[in-house]
C-alpha cells in the first residue's frame, strides 16, 4: 500500500529553458547594482616578499648538513600558528626540499584553536607533529615532564655553541630548560608591540594633528577618533576592535597601561609586590578611556561581533581610521590592498615624559618543540641549526618582516625592511625588556599554572561586559570584583599544587628588586 | 483554472525572492572565491568587475585540494555502506522481531540519541589508537560510521514494520533462509530510506571536521576536503578567498549527489514513517 | 493496510518457552545485529562510559587521569552560574527554534507540494542549499548582512523606516540571541522541509479530490485531511529538530564565539570553554570538569525527554506510535 509519489515532483519535465528564465529574471534587476569592484589590485603576480631588497640578495642558501639526514625517502611535518611565519617557511621549506630532494616537508600554518586540538590528542599517542609549538594550555613543564618532547641537546651536535649564540634571555631554566637539557628553542624575539597604533593615512589625514610625527595622549586618543568618525559621516569610524577574540580589547589596554606604569601589565601581577594590577587607577582610567570613544560612538559598531580576522579585513576596506594590533599586518594589507595606505606608531601614552617600556617573559615569542616519538631528529637539527645561524636568522626576518622579529640582534641590524616595518621593528627594540618570571626562579611554579582554574569571567571578558553594558555599575566595582576573583584563582591553585607536593607560595611572585626599565638578566645568567 | 492560475502568478511572485535571498549566502561564497582576497569584504555585490581564477588554482595547490579529494570520496563512500549496512541490519531486527532484550537495547538506543556531541573525542581517540588504525582511512571510516545513527536506525524500522507478514511467509515457503530473506528481499524494498540514509550520512561524512583532522596527524597524505577548507583560517589572517574556493569546490558534489537522490529521499521518509 | 504488530510478533511464532530457549530461536537476529551492535557498543557507548568516568577525577585530558575528586565536579557544576545559564540559553534555543523550524518548514512543504506548480522542484533544492553551505563562511556572510554598519538588513528597514537606529542584530547582547534562532532556522530549515513533503507525498490524492467534490475549501481540506494524516510524521520530525537543535556547537562558535560577553554561550560552547579554556589564556585544562559538564547536561535532557514523553502519552493515550518505538 506503499504510495510511490512521483518523482516528477523533483526532477520535474521543465524546460532548463524555463528555469534559467526565471532565475534571470529574479537577478537582472540586481545585477546591475550588485558588481563588487575587483580591478586595480596589485595582488596578481605580485611577489610575497615583505624585503625591499632584489629577491636575488635574499635567495635562501641551504648549508651542507653537518648531521648524518636519512637516506630514504622522509616526511618533516611542521605545525605553527602560521600568519607571516607561514612566508617564511613556505619559501624556505621549498628551498630546503630542493637541497635535501629526499625529504618532504608538511608545513601546516593554523590557528591556536586547532593546535591546542590536535597536540592534546597527538601527544596521547605520539602522532603530534614532528615540530610544532606548545599551546599555551600546556606548559613546558608538563610536556617535559611526561616526556611528549625531546631535548635539543640530544639531536643537534654541539648544541652548547648553537646555544651560545643566542642573546641572554632567550632560554631559561623552567621555561625551555629543563634537568640541565634545553627543549625549546626561541626562534624569534620579542622586542615586539603588539598593539602598535595602526592607522588609515588617507583617513587622518585632515586631522589637527599628524599621527605619523606624533604619538597620541590618551585625552588625544579619545579627540581622533571622535575626529574621524565626524569626517566619516557613517561611511567610516574612528576606532575598530576585534572584541569576539580574546584580547581584542584587553590587548590594547594592556599595552596603554604598561606603558602608563602598571608593571606587569594590567591583568597582570605586579612582580615587585606581588599583587595583581587590575584595580590600579590608571588601569581603570584607561578602561573608562575606551568605553568613552565607544559612547561617542568613535568605535566601529561592528567592533563587538569581529574577531581579529575579521576587524583586520575590514581596515583596509577604509571602515575605521584606526586599529590597534600587531605588526603582522603591514605585508598582507599593503599586498592584497595597494590602494589603503598604511601608517603606524606608538600607541597612545598617558605621560609622555614618563614612558615605561612593555615588559616580557623569557623564552622567545615563537618557541618551537619537536615530538620525543619523532624519528627525524637529525632533519630537526639540520633544520634547527640553520634557523639558530645569523645567515638564517636574516633570511626569517627578510621574510617575516616586523612580525615575528628575529632573536638575533646582530640579524636585525642587518634587516633592511620597508620604512614601516622598519620603524615598528625600532619601536620594538625600544620599548621593550625582559621581566622576571616566577617559575624560573622556583619551577616548581609550573606546578601552580597546571593546577589554576581560571577566573571566570577574566580580565578580556570583563571588558566586553563593561564594554557592551553586560556589566553594570561602575569600572572600579568591576574591577575590584575581578581582582577578588583572580586572587582565589592563584591562592586556590597554590594550595592544589602545595597539596599535590610542590613547594610554592605568595613569595614566588616577587622580585623586590625588579626595575622594569631594565632588562632582568641576572635571573637568566648561569 | 483562472483562479488557479492567478494563485500560481502570487506564489511564484513571493517564491522567486525569498528562495533568491535564501541562497544568497552560498551565491556570496561563489562570487567572493573569484575576488581577490583583498576584496573578499568589499560589497555584498555578487558580480566582481574582474574575476580572479587564481583563487581556485591555489585552493587546488596550495590546499592540495586535488589529492583530498579522493580521500574524502573513499572516507565518504565507505562511511556511507557501513551506515547503511549498520542501520539496516538493526532496524530489520527491531522493525520486525520481537526478541528478548528488545526494550533494553531500544531503551539505549534512546539514550544515546541525546549524548551531547564534543566531550567523546578523546576516548573516540584512544580507541581508534589501541585498534592500531590511527593514521588510516579506515579508523576515521570507522570512527566516523560507528556513532550511534539513531534516525536512520528509526527509519529502517519503521520502514520495515509496515511492510506485510505475507512477504516471509511466502520467501520461507520457497525455502528461503533468514538472511536471505533480508538480503534479498527486504533490502531491495527499502530502496528509498536507503537514499535517505545515504544523503544524511553523505552530508555528515563530507563535512566532518575535527576526526579527520586528528586522525590523521601522522599521516597528512590523508587529510580529507572539510580538513583543507578550514586550513585557511588562521590565527590573524584567514584567506577568505580561497576558502570561499576551496568551499566552492568541495560543495559542488554534496549538491549533486541531493540533486540525483532526492525523489528517492522523500519517498524513504514517507514510507518509514507511515504506519 | 497490515498493522505492524502482527508482523512483528509473530515472526518468530511466538510461544509459552524460557528465556534461554527463546534467545536460542532468535540467534540470527542477534547475529544480523551484531556488527551495528559492536560498532555502537565501541564508538557511542564505550565513549559514554568513558566520559562518565573522566568526570570524577581533576583531569586535564593529556596525561592518565590520576586525581580522582568524587563528585567535586558536579558540586563545582551546581554551583557555577555559567553552567546554569548556558543550559537556560540552550533550552531557550531549542524551545524557541524548534517549533518555528517546524511551522515554516510546514508551510513550505505544504506550498511546495502543490503538483500544479511546476517550478516547485527548483525552489525545494534552492531552500535546502543552506543546508550543505559551509557554517564557518555562512557566518562570514552574515556578520556582513545583519552588520550595524552598513549591512543590507539594516539599511532595507531604515529606508522602510521601520527604525531609526540600526539594530544591533550580532552585537547587542539582548538581540543576538535572537538573530542566531533566525539564521539557525534559516540553514535548516531545508531538512524537515523535505521531512515534511516526505510526509506529505503520502496523502492519497483522492481524499483531497474527494473533498474537493463535496465544496472543502483549501483551509477545510488541510484541516480536516491534512492535518491528522501528518500526525505519526509530526512526531519523529519533532524528535530529529529537537536534537539538532541541542547540537549548534560549529554554527554559534563561527557566528558569534559565544558572545557578546557570554549572550550566547549555549552548552556545548560552555563544555567547549571548560575543556581547552578561553582561546589566548594561560590557563590548564579541565576534562575532567568538561565531561562532567557533559553528563550532566545529557541527564537533565533525558529527565525533560522523559517528562515530555509522559506528558505527550498522557495528552495522546494510545494514538499510533512512532517508528520502531515498542510498545
Amino acid at each position: 500500500m506503499t504510495r510511490v509519489p512521483d518523482p516528477s515532483v523533483f526532477t520535474g519535465r521543465l524546460s532548463r529553458r524555463r528555469v534559467l528564465g526565471l532565475l534571470g529574471a529574479g537577478c537582472a534587476g540586481l545585477a546591475t547594482a550588485a558588481c563588487v569592484d575587483t580591478s586595480d589590485t596589485g595582488q596578481e603576480g605580485a611577489a610575497p616578499s615583505p624585503s625591499k631588497g632584489g629577491s636575488a640578495a635574499s635567495r635562501i642558501r641551504i648549508p651542507d648538513a653537518k648531521v648524518d639526514l636519512p637516506t630514504g625517502k622522509v616526511e618533516l611535518r611542521w605545525m605553527d600558528s602560521g600568519d607571516m611565519k607561514a612566508r617564511f617557511f613556505e619559501a624556505f621549506f621549498a628551498e630546503y626540499e630542493k637541497k635535501r630532494p629526499n625529504i618532504s616537508v608538511r608545513y601546516d600554518g593554523t590557528n591556536w584553536n586547532q593546535i591546542t586540538q590536535v597536540v592534546t590528542l597527538g601527544v596521547r599517542n605520539g602522532t603530534a607533529p614532528d615540530v610544532f609549538q606548545l599551546p599555551g594550555q600546556i606548559t613546558m613543564g608538563m610536556a617535559v615532564s611526561n616526556d611528549w618532547i625531546g631535548a635539543y641537546d640530544d639531536i643537534i651536535p654541539d648544541f652548547a655553541a648553537v646555544k651560545a649564540r643566542y642573546p641572554a634571555g632567550a632560554f631559561a631554566a623552567g621555561v625551555t630548560d629543563f634537568g640541565g637539557k634545553t627543549y625549546a628553542l626561541p626562534l624569534t624575539g620579542q622586542a615586539r608591540i603588539n598593539n602598535l597604533l595602526l592607522f588609515n593615512q588617507d583617513l587622518v589625514k585632515d586631522l589637527d594633528v599628524d599621527l605619523n610625527a606624533e604619538i597620541l595622549s590618551w585625552p588625544q586618543l579619545r579627540d581622533v577618533a571622535k575626529q574621524i568618525t565626524k569626517q566619516g559621516k557613517g561611511r567610516y569610524y574612528g576606532i575598530i576592535f576585534g572584541l569576539a577574540q580574546p584580547g581584542g580589547l584587553s590587548g590594547p589596554v594592556n599595552a596603554m597601561c604598561e606603558m602608563a606604569g602598571v608593571h606587569g601589565g594590567a591583568d597582570g601581577i605586579d612582580l615587585r609586590t606581588g599583587t595583581y594590577n587590575v584595580t590600579n587607577p590608571i588601569v581603570i582610567e584607561a578602561i573608562e578611556l575606551m568605553l568613552a570613544i565607544r559612547s561617542d560612538g568613535s568605535a566601529h559598531p561592528d567592533s563587538v561581533n569581529l574577531d581579529a580576522p575579521g576587524a583586520r579585513a575590514r581596515m583596509p576596506q577604509g571602515q575605521a581610521g584606526i586599529m590597534m594590533q600587531g605588526p603582522w599586518n603591514i605585508v598582507p594589507w599593503r599586498e592584497e590592498n595597494p590602494e589603503f595606505h598604511l601608517g603606524l606608531n606608538l600607541p597612545p601614552q598617558r605621560d609622555h615624559d614618563d614612558v615605561w617600556p612593555l615588559t616580557y617573559g623569557p623564552g622567545g615569542s615563537n618557541s618551537y618543540v619537536f615530538s620525543s616519538k619523532s624519528t627525524l631528529g637529525s632533519v630537526i637539527a639540520d633544520v634547527m641549526s640553520y634557523l639558530s645561524t645569523v645567515e638564517g636568522q636574516v633570511q626569517w626576518g627578510l621574510r617575516n618582516g616586523a612580525a615575528d622579529p628575529p632573536q638575533f640582534p646582530q640579524a636585525v641590524a642587518k634587516l633592511e625592511l620597508d620604512e614601516l616595518q622598519q620603524k615598528a621593528l625600532e619601536l620594538g627594540a625600544d620599548h621593550t625588556v625582559l621581566r622576571p618570571e616566577a617559575a624560573v626562579r622556583n619551577p616548581d611554579v609550573t606546578k601552580v599554572y597546571e593546577s589554576q582554574v581560571p577566573a571566570q569571567p577574566g580580565f578580556s571578558d570583563t571588558l566586553v561586559g563593561l564594554y557592551t553594558g553586560r556589566i553594570k555599575g561602575s569600572v572600579e566595582h568591576a574591577m575590584r570584583g575581578l581582582n577578588d576573583r583572580l586572587e582565589k584563582s592563584l591562592e586556590d591553585a597554590i594550595k592544589k599544587a602545595r597539596s599535590r607536593g610542590a613547594e610554592v607560595d605568595r613569595d614566588d611572585w616577587v622580585f623586590a628588586d625588579w626595575d622594569p626599565r631594565q632588562a632582568y638578566t641576572t635571573l637568566y645568567e648561569k | 483554472m483562472t483562479a488557479g492560475r492567478v494563485r500560481r502568478l502570487v506564489t511564484y511572485a513571493i517564491l522567486t525572492p525569498l528562495a533568491f535571498v535564501w541562497i544568497y549566502p552560498f551565491l556570496w561564497m561563489m562570487s567572493a572565491s573569484v575576488r581577490p582576497n583583498g576584496k573578499v569584504f568589499a560589497g555584498l555585490g555578487l558580480f566582481p568587475t574582474k574575476w580572479y581564477w587564481s583563487n581556485y588554482a591555489a585552493a587546488w595547490v596550495d590546499a592540495e585540494i586535488g589529492k583530498y579529494f579522493l580521500n574524502t570520496v573513499v572516507v565518504t563512500v565507505s562511511g556511507v555502506a557501513i551506515v547503511v549496512c549498520t542501520t539496516a541490519t538493526m532496524g530489520y531486527a527491531l522493525g520486525r522481531y520481537a526478541f528478548p532484550g528488545r526494550r533494553i537495547l531500544v531503551g539505549i538506543l534512546a539514550a544515546l540519541v541525546f549524548l551531547p556531541q564534543g566531550y567523546t573525542i578523546i576516548p573516540i581517540f584512544d580507541l581508534i589508537t589501541k585498534l592500531n588504525l590511527d593514521g588510516t582511512l579506515f579508523g576515521i571510516i570507522l570512527a566516523e560510521s560507528g556513532q550511534a545513527h539513531i534516525i536512520q536506525l528509526l527509519l529502517y524500522a519503521g520502514y520495515f514494520r509496515q511492510l506485510p507478514k505475507e512477504l516471509e511467509e511466502s520467501a520461507t515457503m520457497d525455502g528461503a533462509g533468514f538472511f536471505r530473506i533480508f538480503v534479498q528481499i527486504f533490502l531491495p524494498l527499502a530502496k528509498p530510506v536507503t537514499a535517505t540514509v545515504i544523503i544524511l550520512q553523505f552530508i555528515a561524512s563530507w563535512n566532518d571536521f575535527l576526526l579527520p583532522l586528528v586522525l590523521t596527524l601522522s599521516q597528512p597524505d590523508l587529510r580529507t576536503l572539510a580538513v583543507a577548507v578550514y586550513s585557511f583560517q588562521g590565527e590573524n589572517f584567514t584567506s577568505y578567498a580561497q576558502m570561499n574556493a576551496a568551499s566552492t569546490i568541495s560543495l559542488l558534489p554534496v549538491i549533486i549527489v541531493f540533486l540525483f537522490l532526492q525523489r528517492y529521499f522523500v519517498e524513504g521518509i514517507a514510507g518509514a514513517v507511515k504506519q | 493496510m497490515t498493522t505492524s504488530d502482527q508482523v512483528r510478533l509473530d515472526v518468530p511464532a511466538r510461544r509459552r518457552t524460557g528465556l534461554g530457549q527463546r534467545i536460542w530461536d532468535a540467534r540470527a537476529v542477534y547475529l544480523l545485529m551484531l556488527p551495528g551492535f559492536v560498532l555502537i557498543l565501541m564508538f557511542s557507548f564505550y565513549p559514554l562510559v568513558m566520559s562518565w568516568y573522566y568526570a570524577f577525577f581533576d583531569w586535564s585530558g593529556l596525561d592518565a587521569a590520576k586525581y580522582f575528586v568524587g563528585f567535586q565536579n558536579f558540586r563545582d557544576l551546581m554551583a557555577d552560574e555559567y553552567f546554569w545559564k548556558a543550559f537556560g540559553r540552550s533550552a531557550w534555543f531549542a524551545a524557541v527554534a524548534t517549533p518555528i523550524e517546524l511551522a515554516l518548514s510546514l508551510a513550505l512543504a505544504i506550498v511546495l507540494n502543490d503538483r500544479s506548480l511546476k517550478l516547485a522542484p527548483v525552489f525545494r533544492t534552492l531552500f535546502f542549499i543552506p543546508v550543505v553551505t559551509t557554517t564557518a563562511i555562512v557566518s562570514i556572510v552574515m556578520s556582513m548582512v545583519f552588520s550595524s554598519f552598513n549591512g543590507p538588513a539594516n539599511q532595507a528597514l531604515q529606508s522602510l523606516r521601520l527604525i531609526d537606529e540600526p539594530i544591533g542584530f550580532l552585537t547587542d547582547p539582548r538581540t543576538v540571541m535572537w538573530t542566531a534562532i533566525g539564521l539557525f532556522v534559516w540553514k535548516w530549515l531545508g531538512q524537515p522541509m523535505i521531512y515534511w513533503l516526505a510526509g506529505l507525498q503520502t496523502i492519497p490524492q483522492e481524499l483531497y479530490e474527494a473533498a474537493q467534490v463535496d465544496g472543502a475549501g483549501w483551509w477545510r481540506r488541510t484541516i480536516s485531511i491534512t492535518a491528522p494524516m501528518l500526525t505519526p510524521f509530526a512526531i519523529i520530525i519533532t524528535l530529529v529538530v529537537l536534537v539538532g537543535n541541542m547540537q549548534v556547537f560549529a554554527f554559534m562558535q563561527a557566528l558569534t564565539h559565544g558572545g557578546p560577553y557570554f549572550s550566547t554561550e549555549v552548552m556545548e560552547l560552555y563544555i567547549y570553554r571548560m575543556a581547552f579554556g578561553a582561546q589566548g589564556q594561560v590557563s590548564t585544562q579541565r576534562l575532567g570538569y568538561a565531561s562532567a559538564a557533559g553528563v550532566l547536561f545529557g541527564i537533565l535532557l533525558i529527565v525533560v525527554a522523559v517528562a515530555q514523553i509522559f506528558a505527550v502519552r498522557k495528552f495522546r493515550r494510545g494514538g499510533g506510535g512512532f517508528a520502531g518505538a515498542p510498545r
